[in-house]
């Protein structure tokens, strides 16, 4: 019973507060985006410098670089998704890395995903879905059973899945947690419903006003959010759609030093390397950005990501 | 004489020409190109009412050209709606009219793997996985285009069956409670092949200009069945080969790992 007037608090806070603050080692994390688009890549290096480890990713059926990066520190006991490197090529890491039994790597597919997270929505202990039926995803799942439902239906039961933390990347974002999407939200508002705790970071915390003035277009709404961090360029060396495009020229040079030190029986200290200058010594995210990038090619990046500019 | 369109411009015009007017599908999943393009050229030339949903869950885009991935945002010009991902979980259970796989692996009943290789326990390899193949089972019917036509991407079985294709022939389907059609087509960089055949495994219906039967049965483990009349390939027309080659300012068609 206030005596004066009650403020609303905001959940803005810094990357290296709403890591520390908010995950711990051994956590099953969810990672939003999918493939190399609106990755949260700034938060997972942040993971990395942290020195968070065992830990249980999850994300959409396509990752790239941020559970390759994590795979190749050693910090993923297991993942739930499917790694490749799209166009690029395949994931290095994980390529050489899953062979040898350094993690699991869960046969996953959108129906066991998405039906996981679908389940622990609706508060249910699985959810129902038909499309993986015949499928050899059903028999290797450890979420997937199939059953005859009292329709008579042949059925697959997709376990809950209930990640404690999704980490996400949005375009924009205010104080309180709401987030917009200039592209594709993917499925981060049902990452969102579905964790108990989400740390979103946006390229532009933008004035609260500006989604009052349009609650149509705010995509998750911020009671879902737990934490928001401003983070320019969050996405990078992934893109963020309608921002910047990804940048390849870094996934080439992460790719080559991943190759070379994952391949069996190398003892090239070329991923080691690339740890200490992208991860570790960068004292912020700007000093990243200089060394990973660099201004003109920041620059590059985002004016071609508007299609009439480059088109 | 080598004719003058490459083969990967044949796979995009055989797979337009198989859309109907007025349908819904999917563009593709990784390493679409090709099925970008065929999407796009038949919404252009002959099924103007076709919609066509990108893996963002653009709505139709509009693309001034192709893109190298799939998913980029830049798909988004021309788009009339954008969806959210669980859209796509929810159409890949209710089904929509097509989608299209490369298929790392495909099998003579049109099965195809992307996830597992060289046995469960040891495994030589772990595939890139795929967006989506539920759509095997729900969507009316898929389309395959391997890439390259040979004893590694086409295989007497899978080892392991992410997409689920005619599975080990004839009613296989059915039994394992699937009433979709499954593969349609099978457009290699040499030849097409159907499933209408009594067991439901690759029948051969036309062989691109340029090859002999025997090259397109010698790399094959497995024998197909053969059409009462194995045509050449119709051949793309000369307005199909602009459109595709406008599309493709950035040359992603010819680029690649797109060979006989």
């Amino acid at each position: 019973m206030g005596d004066g007037i009650a403020l609303r608090d905001s959940k803005e806070m810094t990357l290296e507060r709403a890591i520390s603050n908010h995950t711990t080692d051994g956590q099953q994390v969810i990672l939003g985006g999918v493939g190399h688009y609106n990755r949260p890549a700034a938060a997972v290096r942040e993971l990395l410098r942290q020195g968070r480890r065992d830990l249980e990713i999850f994300s959409s059926p396509i990752s790239g670089y941020d559970v390759d990066l994590l795979i190749g520190a050693g910090a993923v006991r297991r993942i739930w998704t499917n790694m490749n490197f799209d166009y690029l090529g395949m994931a290095p890491n994980f390529r050489h890395r899953v062979l040898r039994g350094e993690f699991e790597a869960v046969v996953c597919d959108e129906a066991t995903l998405f039906g996981g997270l679908r389940a622990t929505i609706e508060g249910l202990p699985y959810h129902p879905v038909r499309s993986i039926l015949g499928s050899d995803v059903v028999k290797a799942s450890p979420i997937a059973e199939e059953y005859v439902g009292p329709t008579g239906d042949r059925l697959v039961a997709i376990k809950a899945l209930q990640p404690q933390v999704a980490i996400l990347h949005a375009q924009e974002g205010d104080r309180y947690g709401n987030l917009r999407y200039a592209g594709s939200a993917f499925l981060d508002l049902t990452m969102a419903k579905a964790s108990d705790v989400v740390i979103a970071t946006v390229d532009r915390l933008v004035p609260h006003a500006s989604f009052i003035a349009d609650p149509k277009r705010t995509d998750v709404p911020g009671f879902l959010v737990t934490a928001v961090v401003e983070v320019p360029f969050g996405a990078h060396p992934c893109a963020s759609q309608g921002r910047y495009l990804i940048d390849e020229r870094h996934l080439d040079q992460y790719m080559t030093a991943a190759h070379a030190s994952a391949v069996e029986g190398s003892d090239d200290p070329a991923f080691d390397h690339y740890l200490k200058t992208f991860v570790h010594e960068p004292v912020d995210h700007f000093t990243y950005l200089e060394r990973a990038a660099g201004i003109a090619h920041l620059h590059a990046l985002s004016r071609a990501a508007t299609p009439e500019v480059d088109l | 004489m080598k004719p003058p369109y490459s083969p990967v411009e044949l796979q995009i015009v055989v797979l337009a020409r198989d859309l109907a007017d007025g349908e819904v599908g999917f563009m593709g999943g990784a390493n679409s190109v090709t099925s970008a393009a065929a999407c796009l050229l038949a919404r252009a030339l002959y099924a103007p009412n076709l919609t066509i949903i990108q893996p963002s869950l653009f709505v139709n885009p509009d693309p001034v050209r192709l893109l190298p991935s799939i998913i980029d945002g830049r798909y988004q010009y021309g788009a009339e709606a954008v969806m959210t991902w669980d859209s796509i979980f929810e159409m890949s259970e209710r089904g929509v009219d097509f989608m299209f796989y490369s298929g790392l692996e495909v099998d003579r009943f049109g099965n195809f793997n992307v996830h597992w290789f060289g046995g469960t326990d040891k495994p030589q390899y772990r595939g890139p996985g795929l967006v989506n193949v539920s759509w095997t089972t729900t969507a009316n019917r898929y389309y395959l285009y391997p890439n390259r036509h040979d004893s590694r991407r086409l295989v007497e079985k899978v080892e392991f069956v992410s997409g689920v294709g005619n599975l080990t022939g004839g009613e296989a389907r059915l039994r394992a409670g699937i009433n979709t059609e499954g593969p349609r087509l099978c457009v290699t960089p040499r030849a097409v092949f159907d499933f209408d055949s009594p067991d439901r495994s690759m029948r051969l219906v036309s062989i691109h200009e340029g090859w002999e039967l025997e090259d397109v049965l010698e790399p094959l483990p497995f024998q197909p069945h053969l059409a009462s009349e194995v045509a050449v390939t119709e051949p793309p027309t000369r307005q199909e080969l602009i459109f595709i080659r406008n599309l493709d300012g950035a040359s992603l068609l010819g680029a690649r790992h797109f060979r006989g």
